[in-house]
């Protein structure tokens, strides 16, 4: 009795929804550039997640590690909704992410994004080019911020490039929230290296970034969508530069 | 345990006030657990009793939570702490708690279904015979659908344990709300899920109030929605306008409700109707969505036009995809597997014991009341879980007596 994602089966694509699902070694991953706004009911401009972003990347030891939110906090149904309470929320999927004069520009948010996929037996490899946009689908004021993700799964690890073209209004970061309850211990082995230990093996985080992770703080993050705590890792990114991340597993 | 006993209505104040003028019954709770409409069922299955303990709890949950003060003009709500409001759909309640109570053989689970609906028709009824969503927070009335499907479910299973004025009561009642759907629904009315779930809606209630006319409307609603099914067999119509395709040729789709509310739905309208046409083409589609069900159970709609619902244990106001993967269960022994991880997700998630967590979530702004301090896993639990899970498992149950 196995479901049809327990099969490492490589690449399957949904053209109807703009979405990409990978299944390689112990890897479960979602990839989405779906381009339909949810626009009943009033709603100001955010949703699902898109432009090429990862919504969901599972390992079948360790269970979820990266999932999506909304692209920004909003209710869309009064009475159908919890609003948070007092504890650290944020959108919760990877993003690349610009701040600048209370705005919020990131690669969730377009729907004009490409992404293009390969497989072999050995790696999947997704690639999506597009631009930072708020949520409300407006890009920087200044100039057109233009990134590429790609992705790469192999049976032993997960790797993420992400690079923009140009600076930003504001410092230009890869936002990275990792599922992980509180409990779980984390430890920076260094700047560059987090070992999260969770119930079922050990999750590293690496990046190639000079500086490494932005702050090295074991505070997590939380939001209701889809209810998960998160270590909210974060790395400055420089224009015209790939920042590399991967994540990897080890056994207890 | 008090048991489910010919009794009087009291009409005193405190849990064992009974809803005005209506009488429980009825018969031994012995029987009460093992027959359902004159049919025997096998009561000891594993999978029955988890549903059964499920539901259980939520009620129970529930319970801990309904406001039974006849002199407080909410008497009979179930009042959410996380949210601070009563929510409307709270009235569904009344379906899983009668069959908690035949379950169990606790009267209690009669009496709690009896003062929600109660408190459903002094706040919600309209006189057009629709109820409204929410008592003063939206004028949608679409939500009736699913309010009359509990009633007639509640009727068709269970009426045997409220008196026969009781049931002539919900029975008009459930009259001038089918006949009100009738004149409000078609395949634009909200998204997709509210006209698919009509076709159940209507079939169930041509049974209940036997009238053919409904079998005929279900049939059309029904219908109408295989229009609605991509080449892969992906159900879209979850965002307006409700046909149209993106740049990228994408439709409106949103995995959680077409797994948890509109497949489901048209399982059960076949399974009343025999229409093997549309279970031949639910399956079908089932069989796709089942790509998005994770290794651990969860649905993944990470990337819905309904995310902004989207959590691990389900889509959070919709029914659940169970009813309609114990039917596949059937077909696919696949499936078998799809249900047993989803639950199983819902247990290690803590949400099995959701409504009685949620309940003491927060501060309860309505009545000021000071809930208890929340529990890091309790996180895990969101308030609409109190609205929803008791009915998800119930379906899940009738599901299994039905088949």
């Amino acid at each position: 009795m196995s479901l049809p994602r327990d099969e490492a089966y490589g690449l399957k694509s949904y053209p109807e929804i703009g979405t990409k699902l990978v299944a390689i070694g112990e890897w479960r991953a979602t990839v989405t550039e779906y381009d339909w706004g949810y626009s009943a009911f009033g709603v100001p401009g955010g949703g699902h997640a898109t432009g090429g972003a990862m919504t969901v990347l599972y390992h079948c030891t360790l269970g979820p590690l990266l999932v999506a939110s909304i692209t920004q906090e909003e209710i869309t149904e009064l009475c159908n909704q919890q609003a948070h309470g007092d504890y650290p929320h944020m959108t919760l999927t990877p993003r690349v992410e610009c701040v600048a004069d209370g705005r919020t520009y990131t690669s969730l948010s377009d729907f004009d994004a490409a992404l293009t996929a390969s497989a072999t037996p050995q790696q999947i490899t997704l690639a999506a080019q597009g631009r930072l946009l708020t949520a409300a689908h407006q890009s920087c004021i200044e100039r057109d911020v233009r990134y590429n993700l790609v992705y790469r799964l192999t049976e032993d690890k997960v790797e993420i490039v992400a690079s923009t073209d140009t600076n930003g209004p504001a410092p230009v970061r890869f936002i990275l929230p990792v599922v992980s309850r509180h409990e779980e211990a984390v430890e920076y082995v260094d700047r560059k290296t987090v070992r999260v230990t969770k119930p079922g093996g050990y999750l590293f985080v690496r990046t190639d970034a000079r500086e490494g992770f932005e702050a090295l703080d074991t505070e997590r993050t939380f939001n209701v969508i889809p209810g998960f705590e998160c270590l909210p890792l974060a790395i400055i990114m420089l224009p015209g530069r790939e920042t590399r991340l991967d994540l990897s597993v080890a056994s207890k | 345990m008090r048991k489910v006993t010919r009794r009087e209505s009291t009409g005193k104040a405190g849990r064992s006030t009974r809803a005005m003028g209506t009488t429980v019954l009825r018969g031994d709770p012995v029987s009460l657990a093992g027959k359902q409409k004159g049919r025997s069922f096998p009561s000891s299955q594993p999978q029955e009793n988890l549903y059964s303990e499920l539901l259980k709890s939520w009620c129970d949950g529930l319970m801990s939570v309904q406001i039974v003060n006849v002199r407080n003009p909410h008497h009979g709500g179930i009042l959410c702490p996380a949210c601070g409001m009563i929510h409307g759909c709270c009235g569904n309640a009344l379906y899983p708690f009668l069959r908690t109570a035949r379950t169990t053989g606790d009267s209690k689970y009669i009496e709690a279904g009896l003062l929600v609906h109660d408190w459903m028709e002094r706040n919600e009824s309209r006189p057009d015979g629709s109820w409204l969503e929410e008592v003063d927070k939206s004028p949608w009335k679409g939500a009736t659908v699913f309010q009359a499907i509990a009633l007639a479910q509640a009727l068709l299973h269970h009426g045997s344990l409220v008196d026969a004025s009781t049931r002539r009561r919900w029975t008009d009642r459930l009259a001038r709300a089918v006949k009100w759907l009738d004149g409000f629904m078609n395949i634009e009315t909200g998204n997709i899920n509210y006209p698919i779930t009509s076709a159940f809606c209507f079939a169930i209630c041509a049974q209940v109030l036997e009238e053919p006319r409904y079998f005929d409307r279900a049939r059309h609603a029904a219908h109408i929605a295989l229009d609605y099914f991509t080449p892969n067999d992906i159900l879209f119509g979850e965002g307006h306008p409700i046909k149209a395709a993106t740049a990228k040729g994408c439709r409106s789709v949103d995995l959680g409700y077409n797994v948890e509310e509109s497949l489901p739905s048209l399982v059960l309208y076949a399974m009343v109707t025999n229409d093997q046409e549309i279970l031949d083409r639910v399956i079908s589609s089932m069989r796709t969505h089942m790509e998005f069900m994770l290794p651990d159970g969860a649905w993944d709609n990470s990337f819905g036009t309904r995310n902004f619902k989207w959590s691990w244990w389900g889509s959070r106001t919709s029914d659940g995809c169970q009813p309609a993967y114990e039917l596949l269960a059937n077909h696919d022994p696949r499936s078998h597997g799809a249900i047993f991880n989803c639950w199983s997700t819902a247990l290690t998630m803590g949400c099995s014991t959701a409504a009685r967590t949620t309940m003491r979530m927060g501060t309860c702004r309505v009545y000021n009341t000071p809930m208890n301090t929340p529990r890091p896993w309790q996180r895990y639990s969101t308030a609409p879980a109190t609205r929803y899970n008791p009915r998800r498992a119930c379906l899940c149950l009738e599901m299994k007596l039905m088949g």
